[in-house]
């Protein structure tokens, strides 16, 4: 289980999130829906390590990760697909891959690449192109991928969603039910409401720092008071 | 003619040595974004280990250059982890200024260690002159220091293009929050850096102790030299070679039709004559990436090329309010 107590971050004495709670079980999807600036990338960075909070605290299956550093999060099973996918352009699609588990799972390198080439085939046939060369929809397809080379127990998926094609966006969407049905814990960011909420079992709407409303998917999708201020606006 | 086909083959000599010195530049800057002003002091003190062990105190030729080897590895290792990493050093500014110091320091430690006088080393290998066609002759040194240089080329090469190491490195130039949250240790890659520039250092210093007296001062200079180099090079990896061999043929053609006195007017009239009409340095002829190109307009932007400033110290803060989402 992803625990996320009372967190509280800022930049520059600037408050951000002002006491964020959030659980995520193994197996499920938890949607995180808000509009822009309601600090959504800041807690999906926060949670990765990528930004230290003021206070609060980040928990992963009992082990308190607050204090350790981004680079060591992925050995406890927690990946961030970051919303500027974090790629490296100049490297080739398998290297970023490889790179995907150079401190965790390394032996199972090769089974590992054949499945994310099964999941995404136009990542196959592009193995050997820069990163910096591919589409939207394939460098979304690589973060992903990259992330899923750990075989995270825990990801995070800042909006996969952003600036694809609807086609891609079921792809990868798909992909994400799936790896939940699987045994994976998924927060999912997402600016897409509807979409978002037609995968997740639960979602927390989060509104200028604040949560604003949580429950199961259902609840939140028909609650009449989020369809009007978050959720017409944003499909 | 074969005047000039004489500097010529002295100046890629002196350029493949400051080709290796620029490397060191390029790869630490790459990988951690610090300027490291301390590499030709690396060079000296490679220099001045091999000299003085084989000469003064009679070692086997091949113990006194690994030990040098090993001093030049052992001082760049200490420089960053013992200096840097607590620093905390975060932007060009605040490593620039702790890098010169500790320049400083290893000057003033090698006069004493090795007194005020220049050391050069004696016996390497014959100044026996091959004479080629053309008139200048070339000799056994020169042939040495050039399969060296290809052959760190070529080792290099393989690191960034067959290691999963190398291209660990290359991440962290590329994409410092991608790194991380793979899970590479930019401390670590900035340590691996450190070693890297530092052995190619010592190596540059092993090469050049035969050819000239090295002095416990000089290794700022040197070190500058490099950064030219480097600048020249647009801060790529062939470009470093290509910048250092610049410079040392710059440095050669002048010294030898006008005055070695104005051969340091030369390198630095080069680097300006860059930095005011490509500085973009010698990327921009080559293949480039758009997104690597210098914007002009700041001063770092037109010496330094653009990228993301690697956070070292595990959960920083994050820059102030500009990065707020979106």
């Amino acid at each position: 289980m992803l625990v996320v107590q009372q967190l509280h971050v800022g930049y520059g004495g600037v408050e951000v999130l002002h006491g964020m709670d959030l659980e995520i079980q193994r197996g499920a999807i938890l949607a995180l829906l808000g509009p822009n600036g309601a600090g959504k990338t800041t807690l999906a960075r926060t949670i990765a390590g990528l930004v230290r909070p003021v206070s609060g605290r980040v928990i992963l299956d009992s082990i308190d990760m607050t204090r350790i550093p981004a680079h060591r999060r992925i050995r406890h099973g927690l990946v961030l697909v970051p919303e500027d996918k974090g790629l490296f352009p100049q490297l080739s699609v398998t290297d970023n891959l490889a790179l995907g588990c150079f401190v965790r799972n390394r032996h199972r390198k090769h089974s590992q690449f054949e499945r994310i080439f099964d999941l995404f085939p136009a990542l196959a046939t592009r193995a050997d192109q820069a990163a910096g060369d591919l589409s939207g929809g394939q460098q979304q397809m690589l973060a992903i991928g990259r992330a899923l080379m750990a075989e995270p127990d825990f990801l995070v998926l800042d909006e996969p969603s952003l600036g694809l094609s609807p086609l891609i966006i079921q792809v990868i969407f798909e992909t994400i039910r799936e790896l939940a049905t699987a045994g994976m814990g998924v927060l999912l960011v997402e600016q897409n409401a509807k979409r978002a909420l037609a995968i997740a079992d639960r979602a927390t709407v989060l509104d200028r720092g604040r949560v604003a409303m949580s429950g199961s998917a259902a609840e939140v999708q028909e609650d009449p008071r989020v369809e009007a201020s978050y959720l017409g606006s944003a499909v | 003619m074969a005047e000039f086909l004489q500097f010529t083959i002295d100046g890629v000599t002196l350029g493949a040595i400051y080709g290796l010195l620029a490397l060191g530049w390029v790869v630490i800057f790459r990988v951690s974004g610090v300027l490291n002003l301390a590499q030709g002091s690396f060079m000296v003190i490679g220099s001045l280990t091999v000299a003085s062990l084989a000469n003064q105190e009679r070692w086997p030729l091949v113990l006194a250059i690994l030990t040098a080897l090993f001093a030049t590895v052992m001082v760049g290792v200490t420089l960053d982890v013992a200096i840097l990493r607590p620093a905390r050093s975060g932007g060009h500014a605040s490593s620039v200024i702790i890098t010169l110091g500790v320049a400083e320091i290893l000057g003033e430690a090698s006069r004493h260690l090795w007194g005020a006088d220049p050391l050069q080393l004696s016996g390497f290998l014959s100044n026996r002159a091959i004479h080629v066609p053309g008139g200048a002759t070339v000799t056994a040194q020169q042939l040495l220091v050039w399969g060296t240089t290809a052959v760190l080329v070529g080792l290099l090469w393989l690191l960034f293009e067959k290691t999963l190491l190398g291209k660990a490195l290359a991440a962290c130039a590329q994409n410092p929050d991608g790194a991380r949250i793979v899970g590479i240790d930019p401390k670590w890659m900035r340590t691996v850096a450190f070693v890297l520039a530092s052995a190619l250092a010592g190596v540059a210093g092993v090469l050049i102790a035969p050819t000239t007296p090295i002095g416990w001062d000089s290794g700022l200079a040197f070190g500058i030299v490099g950064f030219i180099a480097a600048v020249l090079g647009g801060w790529s990896y062939p470009g470093a070679i290509v910048g250092g061999l610049l410079v040392g043929l710059t440095e050669n053609y002048v010294a030898g039709y006008i005055s070695s006195a104005w051969k340091d007017v030369a390198t630095y009239g080069v680097l300006l004559l860059v930095l005011l009409l490509r500085p973009e340095g010698l990327r921009g002829l080559s293949r480039t990436r758009p997104q690597q190109k210098a914007e002009s307009g700041t001063a770092t932007a037109i010496v330094l090329p653009q990228m993301g400033q690697p956070q070292i110290d595990g959960p920083a803060e994050e820059m102030p309010i500009a990065t707020r989402e979106a």
